[in-house]
């Protein structure tokens, strides 16, 4: 069916792309501690979406799907770094490697936990104040835009996103040990 | 600024050469920042997902509470509230499963519940577009659903089938499981049946592989017993008709003559990203897709040889194409409704393009004529598709006894979302499992 010899795999490329797309939330957040900009995790993740349809036949049940597309994504996201580095100040391979190790046994449910936190951290901040922290993912020049608007830097305006992201982040962290305790 | 916070200019690509060092040399020390750095780049994943859902959905403005900075403290304390009652067992209200997903071959969805095999799955509806599905009610009954079929799950005593066929089993402790029909409904006790609904002709035809049901007319009453003896009967807006089985495995009478002309292995496709052809294009698919920035897109050529046809007796020209599965991007990406687009070849420059030919030298739309389009639901991964229209059996005729080209390309793009969009796949001659491009002639 595939256009590869390896038959070997139970998974028909339904069940496969049932699985990927279930997980996709997670392995996108997973390339994300590696690479720096969102361009190069789309890339990463085609690519290797590719690679875990052609490697189908190495995964033995479904469950061991995740650890195993994080093996093959990890390995697509190292090899990107270096055109990274070449446009971006980039953290070290030493650091980016032990990134890699630690965000590779965070578990499925774990981000799901993290989106539903985020849903409700949200609602907490202002109207403006959501916008400016959705604003970066509007494509580019939207910060400007909204930093124009009230007549500051676009700087300022990334200082303020900076710590507009890390209050949310807070926030996500203490609700998530809420969850465990 | 505190490292935390450096961490998310990090990721908004604002850190200069010195702030990215200062941060290296922090995070290789300390564990719990990085631990940090992992739960912001998570953080930032989950803000992208929103960003782009809300984008989909103008409406839904975000309903902010004008809760500014300063109310922070109170925001941190409510949630740890929340999280006790959680772990206390005060769950939201959540409906209550009536079934299970057991099993699903080759099954495609189109619904509102999940579809995984295992899912447990609460009342509402099931569009099964292909494939067999195997779903246990929690009373014990089994419900085996052949597609094309809708199905609405009520009570785990009960379901409706609304279109398709379906197989019941009922163990003895789901003696009095319902299904309902359109037309009908079938009370089974303790018992094996096959419901089939036929929407066009609206009727419901039950029939029993053993046991016992009674199946009852809506409208006039009528209940009428089937076991032993009486093993099928049909509903149908005034009646129950009881049935024999021998005489109703009907054939279809047709008698008009069908040729079928195959590419016999002249199929190609190409994409506009000529030096990454060797990873994405592949000799068995037709693949076909279409991106906003074009980067991405691939189109695929086919050509018939129609010396053998009389194309004088046609009445009626139809290109059969077949979908497969495709694992090349996400069909969340696409519109619910893909149309696609065939041309037919008249440019003779390009009439002599070779299978592997690249973007450039490959016939495209500009190079032809729009001979018909179809469309296909992004949750549909398999399925026979094509064109039957006047302009192709023109475009047939104008170029009798010669060899033509269609073209194949996806008009649609793709919706602003996450991760790359799916590429549509046909099969062509050399695919393992379904038959290439095909045109289908008909003569009296």
């Amino acid at each position: 069916m595939s256009g590869t010899e390896d038959t070997s795999s139970s998974l028909s490329e339904g069940e496969f792309m049932r699985l990927f797309v279930r997980h996709e939330p997670a392995l996108r957040a997973f390339a994300r501690t590696i690479l720096p900009d969102w361009n190069a995790v789309d890339d990463a993740l085609q690519e290797a979406s590719v690679t875990m349809w052609e490697k189908l036949g190495q995964l033995q049940n479904e469950h061991g799907f995740l650890p195993w597309a994080k093996v093959i994504l990890r390995f697509k996201c190292l090899s990107l770094v270096a055109a990274s580095r070449r446009n971006r100040h980039m953290l070290s391979d030493e650091v980016l490697e032990l990134l890699a190790d630690e965000a590779e046994s965070m578990k499925a449910d774990d981000v799901v936990s993290i989106r539903k936190a985020l849903d409700f951290c949200l609602t907490k901040f202002s109207a403006g104040h959501q916008e400016l922290l959705l604003a970066p993912y509007a494509g580019d020049g939207r910060v400007k835009q909204l930093a124009e608007g009230c007549g500051k830097s676009v700087n300022a305006f990334y200082k303020l996103l900076g710590r507009l992201r890390e209050k949310l982040s807070e926030c996500v962290q203490s609700q998530l040990k809420a969850e465990v305790s | 600024m505190d490292a935390a916070s450096q961490i998310h200019r990090y990721l908004l690509g604002k850190l200069s050469e010195e702030e990215t060092a200062e941060l290296d040399r922090q995070l290789a020390e300390d564990p719990e920042l990085r631990n940090q750095f992992i739960l912001a780049a998570a953080t930032d994943a989950g803000l992208r997902e929103v960003a782009i859902e809300r984008a989909a959905e103008p409406a839904a403005v975000p309903q902010a509470n004008e809760a500014s900075s300063h109310h922070w403290r109170t925001v941190t304390v409510a949630v740890l509230a929340a999280g006790l009652l959680l772990a206390a067992g005060l769950i939201f209200f959540q409906a209550t499963p009536v079934a299970t997903l057991a099993s699903s071959e080759n099954a495609a969805w189109e619904s509102e519940l999940p579809t995984t095999p295992g899912s447990e799955l609460t009342p509402g509806f099931l569009n099964l577009k292909s494939g067999v599905a195997t779903i246990e009610f929690t009373s014990g009954a089994e419900l085996v659903l052949e597609a094309p079929a809708e199905l609405e799950l009520v009570t785990p005593m009960k379901a409706r089938l609304l279109s398709g066929a379906a197989v019941i089993n009922v163990p003895d402790p789901a003696t009095g499981f319902v299904v309902e029909t359109p037309d009908g409904y079938a009370v089974d006790y303790g018992t094996r049946f096959a419901v089939r609904v036929n929407q066009q002709a609206r009727q419901s035809r039950f029939e029993l592989i053993e046991g016992e049901i009674a199946v009852h007319h809506p409208s006039t009453g009528e209940e009428l017993r089937l076991k032993g003896d009486t093993k099928a009967a049909t509903v149908s807006g005034e009646s129950i008709v009881v049935a024999d089985l021998e005489e109703s495995e009907g054939s279809d009478p047709s008698k008009e003559n069908v040729i079928r002309i195959s590419t016999n292995g002249r199929t190609g496709s190409a994409m506009r990203r000529d030096e990454k052809r060797h990873k994405f294009i592949k000799r068995e698919f037709l693949s076909v897709k279409r991106t906003n920035s074009g980067k991405w897109d691939h189109r695929s050529f086919f050509s018939f040889n129609l010396s053998e046809a009389d194309l004088g007796q046609v009445f009626a020209a139809r290109l059969r194409l077949n979908l497969v599965p495709s694992t090349r991007g996400l069909a969340s990406r696409l519109p619910k409704i893909n149309r696609f687009g065939v041309y037919g070849l008249t440019n003779s420059e390009k009439a002599n393009w070779q299978a592997d030919c690249l973007w450039n030298e490959s016939p495209g739309p500009d190079d032809g004529i729009l001979l018909g389009a179809f469309e296909i639901p992004r949750s549909q991964q398999r399925g026979s598709f094509g064109i039957e229209t006047e302009d192709l059996l023109k475009f047939l005729r104008n170029n009798q006894n010669e060899t033509v080209t269609l073209i194949l390309v996806r008009e649609t793009t793709q919706i602003e979302g996450i991760g790359p969009g799916l590429t549509h796949l046909f099969a062509s001659d050399s695919h393992p499992e379904s038959v290439g491009p095909l045109l289908e002639l008909t003569s009296p």
